[in-house]
Formats: C-alpha cells, sequence, structure tokens
C-alpha cells in the first residue's frame, strides 16, 4: 500500500480525494506454488531452484473511485476479478504498483469463512466479529439482534456443526450485515436462505449501501449491475479493458464477443 | 492485512476471541479439555521414572525423580504442541485467510497463548506433586512467572518462525516429529545440567568448557534448569544462565517476528 500522503492535492472546499485509488497495480501468482517445496527436494537437490512460471492474475491496473459511487467490476472468469477485491480488502498486497484505500474497508467476500465447527453460534458471533474487526462491545451489543435476524432461535447455542447450510449462511450474513463499513466490497450477490429471508437480506444489504460511502461489487451478470452501478470497471485477462460509467462500459461488455476463459 | 505490531495491537480482540475459542473448542470436545492435555507429560513422567530408576535402578541424585523429570516434561509438551500445530496452521485456516483481512499472525499467536493456559494448569500440577512429595515450596518460586514469560516468549519465537516454514515445506509436519524427538533427549530433560558439566570435564579441558557451553545454547537447557531451581533445588538459578535465558528468548521473539514479516505476503500464494 502507498503512503496516503503521497499525491495528495490540496484540500479544496469541495475536495474530490478518491476513496480507493489503484495505480498500476500487478499481482501474480506462481503457476507451480502448488507443488511446494519439500524437506526432500531441499535435501537432494530435486525441483528446487527450477525456474517458475508467473501467472499475473492483475496487470496495469489502474483506476480512481470516489465518494458516493457504486463501482461494479465485470469480466470473465479468470479476469483477475476477485483478485482485485482480495487487493482493495488488503488480503493480497500488490506485487507492483499501488493500492491507496482511504477509510475503513469491509468485506463479504464468502460468508461464514469465519466459522469455528465445533462452537455455538453464539460464541461465533463474537469470533466472526472479531474477525470482521469489530470491537467486543461494539458485537456484544448486537448479539440480541443478529441472533434474531438469523431467526435461529434455541439453535444458537447448538455448535455450528449441527447447522443447515442455510442456517449458516443466514447467521453469517446476520454477523456480517452489522458491520458499519465506510467502502463496502461484495464478490457475487448475496443470496441467502429462503424467499423470505432473501427479501429480509436484500432489504438489510440496501440498508448497508446507502450508509456506506463507496461500493464495489463484482459479478457476472451485466444486466444486476446495470440496475445499481454507478460506474463500472471491466476487466479481462487481469487487464483494464474499460472503465467508465456503468452504462458505457456494459454496453460495450454485452456488445463485446464472449472470449475464452483466461483461468 | 500486514502482521505487525499495530495492526495485532488494532485487533487484540481478535487476540483474544481466537484464543477463547481455541478453549472453548478443547471444552467443547471433553470437559475436562487440560486434564487430557496433562496426561501426556504425566505418563511419560510415570515411563522414566519405572525405567530409570525401577529397571535401571538410576537417578539416585535427583530423587525424588519424578518431580524432577516433570520439571521438564511441562514446558516441552508446550514448546512440541504449539511448534506442531503452528506447522499446519495456516495451510489449516487457508479459506479464512484468503476471504478476511486480518493480521493472519493471529493464528499461531493464538496456538501458543492457548496451549499456554493449558501449561498453567500444567504447573499447578507440578506444584501439587511437589507438595506431596513433601518438598518445600520456598522463596525460590518467584522466578517462576520470569520463567513463564521467558517460555512464552521463545515458544511465540519458534512457533512463527515454523508456521512460515509450514506453509511453504509440504512435508514438514512429519520431520518436526523427528526433530523434537532428538531435541527431547539433547535437553535436559531425564539428567540435568549437572551431568553434563561433569561428563565433559571427564573429557580435558578444551571440552570442560566448551562442550557446557554448546550445550547451553539450547535454550530449554537454560528454560529446564530454572523450572528445576524453582521447583526441585529451591534455590535461585545462577544469574549468568538468566540473562543467557532473556537474551535466548529475545532473539527468539524477533527472528520470529522478522522472519514472519518477511513471508507475511508471500505465504498467501504458497497455500
Amino acid at each position: 500500500m502507498s503512503d496516503p500522503k503521497q499525491n495528495e492535492p490540496v484540500e479544496g472546499p469541495e475536495s474530490r480525494e478518491p476513496v480507493v485509488e489503484m495505480d498500476g497495480v500487478g499481482i501474480y501468482f506462481h503457476l507451480q506454488s502448488r507443488r511446494r517445496i519439500s524437506i526432500k527436494s531441499l535435501l537432494l537437490g530435486g525441483s528446487f531452484g527450477q525456474e517458475r512460471k508467473l501467472l499475473w492474475a492483475l496487470r496495469d491496473v489502474s483506476f480512481k473511485a470516489y465518494e458516493g459511487e457504486i463501482l461494479g467490476v465485470i469480466g470473465p472468469n479468470g479476469a483477475g476479478k476477485s483478485t482485485l477485491c482480495l487487493a482493495l480488502s488488503e488480503i493480497l498486497l500488490p506485487d507492483e504498483g499501488s493500492v491507496s484505500v482511504r477509510g475503513r474497508v469491509s468485506t463479504l467476500l464468502s460468508l461464514g469463512a469465519g466459522f469455528n465447527r465445533d462452537l455455538s453460534g453464539r460464541d461465533n458471533i463474537l469470533l466472526n466479529g472479531a474477525y470482521l474487526g469489530m470491537r467486543r462491545e461494539q458485537i456484544q451489543s448486537r448479539v440480541a439482534e443478529i441472533v434474531e435476524f438469523s431467526e435461529l432461535g434455541d439453535f444458537i447455542d447448538q455448535p455450528v456443526r449441527f447447522y443447515s447450510s442455510g442456517m449458516r449462511a443466514r447467521l453469517a450474513f446476520s454477523i456480517a450485515s452489522c458491520l458499519e463499513p465506510e467502502i463496502l466490497i461484495l464478490d457475487e450477490v448475496l443470496s441467502v436462505g429462503d424467499r423470505a429471508f432473501q427479501e429480509k437480506s436484500r432489504r438489510r444489504l440496501e440498508e448497508l449501501m446507502a450508509r456506506s460511502r463507496l461500493i464495489v461489487i463484482v459479478s457476472h451478470s451485466s444486466e444486476f449491475l446495470r440496475s445499481i452501478c454507478t460506474h463500472a470497471l471491466w476487466l479481462e485477462r487481469g487487464r483494464v479493458r474499460g472503465y467508465g460509467s456503468a452504462k458505457e462500459i456494459l454496453d460495450a461488455y454485452e456488445a463485446a464477443p464472449p472470449t475464452g476463459e483466461a483461468g | 492485512m500486514v502482521s505487525n505490531w499495530s495492526n495485532l495491537v488494532a485487533r487484540r480482540d481478535l487476540l483474544r476471541e481466537l484464543t477463547l475459542s481455541e478453549l472453548r473448542t478443547q471444552r467443547e470436545i471433553s470437559r475436562f479439555g487440560w486434564v487430557w492435555w496433562l496426561v501426556d507429560p504425566l505418563i511419560m513422567m510415570l515411563i522414566y521414572w519405572a525405567v530409570v530408576v525401577g529397571i535401571f535402578g538410576r537417578g539416585g541424585q535427583y530423587a525424588p525423580y519424578p518431580v524432577f523429570i516433570l520439571c521438564a516434561m511441562l514446558p516441552w509438551k508446550h514448546f512440541t504442541s504449539s511448534l506442531t500445530a503452528s506447522s499446519g496452521v495456516l495451510r489449516a485456516r487457508e479459506g479464512l485467510i484468503k476471504s478476511l483481512a486480518f493480521p493472519t499472525m493471529a493464528l499461531p499467536l493464538t496456538l501458543v497463548f492457548s496451549r499456554f493456559s493449558n501449561f498453567l494448569f500444567g504447573t499447578l500440577a507440578l506444584l501439587a506433586v511437589v507438595l506431596v512429595a513433601g518438598m518445600p515450596v520456598g522463596i525460590s518460586m518467584v522466578q517462576v512467572p520470569f520463567l513463564l514469560f521467558a517460555q512464552i516468549t521463545l515458544v511465540t519465537g519458534l512457533c512463527l518462525v515454523v508456521s512460515c516454514l509450514g506453509a511453504l515445506i509440504r512435508d514438514l509436519h512429519g520431520f518436526l516429529g523427528h526433530l523434537t524427538r532428538v531435541g527431547f533427549y539433547l535437553s535436559p530433560t531425564l539428567y540435568g545440567i549437572d551431568i553434563v558439566i561433569e561428563r565433559s570435564a571427564d573429557l580435558g579441558a578444551f571440552w570442560g568448557v566448551w562442550l557446557p557451553r554448546l550445550y547451553l545454547l539450547n535454550p530449554f537447557a537454560v528454560l529446564i534448569t530454572g523450572y528445576r531451581d524453582s521447583f526441585f533445588y529451591g534455590r535461585f538459578m545462577d544469574p549468568e544462565l538468566w540473562i543467557l535465558l532473556v537474551v535466548q528468548s529475545s532473539i527468539a521473539l524477533l527472528a520470529g517476528y522478522r522472519t514472519y514479516q518477511y513471508f507475511d505476503r508471500r505465504v498467501i500464494k504458497f497455500l
């Protein structure tokens, strides 16, 4: 991450400082990293020292997003959309270029990743709140609300191991939606639980989005993005193919011939 | 999120929740999880007591021998159980690391902390054994909190290194088993450092000086000696050894912290 003071413009009466800025961001993965080094290969030579192939999941990605925008990220599989989310959430750090984020980022990437299956739902509320960066008092004051919203009833004191996948998702969503994000990052649209809960969670998400200063949503569906986004970023094979107003970019995306999957 | 000191302080609630949930998980699996944790060192204590004293008729200078070896078994168990768990922790929590932004150093740290609380129950058990054996409990006990602090510093440092290596090297887990076994016999677990000094002196003037020094490079040699001086001999540890222990555990923690920071952003790509 770059120094936020760097390149900071002088604050004007109506300063248009980008909330999120990527400048020439590149992130690569080692294609052979699946074959990790082993003690045996260290001792016997083996594949150690062999040239490894790099796969650039993102390359030369630059854009600025401002307060109040809803940025849709679109592109085929393997375009680097998820990697972009990981970079914005500071889960992955860029190998090239810089990412600068001014504000508290909350990510709803995969629900329930932080669950400990042996613990009760109640204990998991505290644990997941902590993973998401909430203070203990903050999450504790909302436990009752989370339990109620998740509609788990007495199950809340049972180990999460005994939950159905729908119950787990409902609990995870209820916890995550208690966040007070400034910058909200969503990977794909969250559709959780039965229809009644889906309706409820959609409303909750809308509230959350209304409170956020900037929203980044990743999706395959240009139709969905068109309905809510102000801006769009089109990624293809790790590079920016287009960036601008949602209508313009999504029109171009739909008009383009489908490309082969890169990933 | 980078695993540095300020992020860890900012996420101190996560450190606490993770440690607590480790302990809750253990309690969930069995009501007296820490008792199970203790069973291993206690069984080892009984086995070595039976073999060394009962069969070979040795260990007379270390009577009561069970207390003598338990002083070593408990910190050693904390070390090995934390180390083995650390070697796999980043891979085991891959999904978590790739979907939530938090300083991942919290994972190995809380492993060490939760096992340390088991170890604290262990020291109470040791104290009980000391009292049952009718040994005096005196002023030398004031050393114990400092030994505990040195131990957690040391084990934390080593586990931070191993957690990174474990993510990069796929067969580290099995290798560690052999390494800690060798370490067990190289540390003064079944014998005391007095024997090392005695036997080295038999080898001549040069080895008499250098072999014990070499031996004490192992921080567990110093740590175990400290616990024995406190619980077994009821005396204060040699000030030189105290200095050595402080230096060793500080180096271990610093090295662990630095190693983790170096690998922090690289490790995620190897998972």
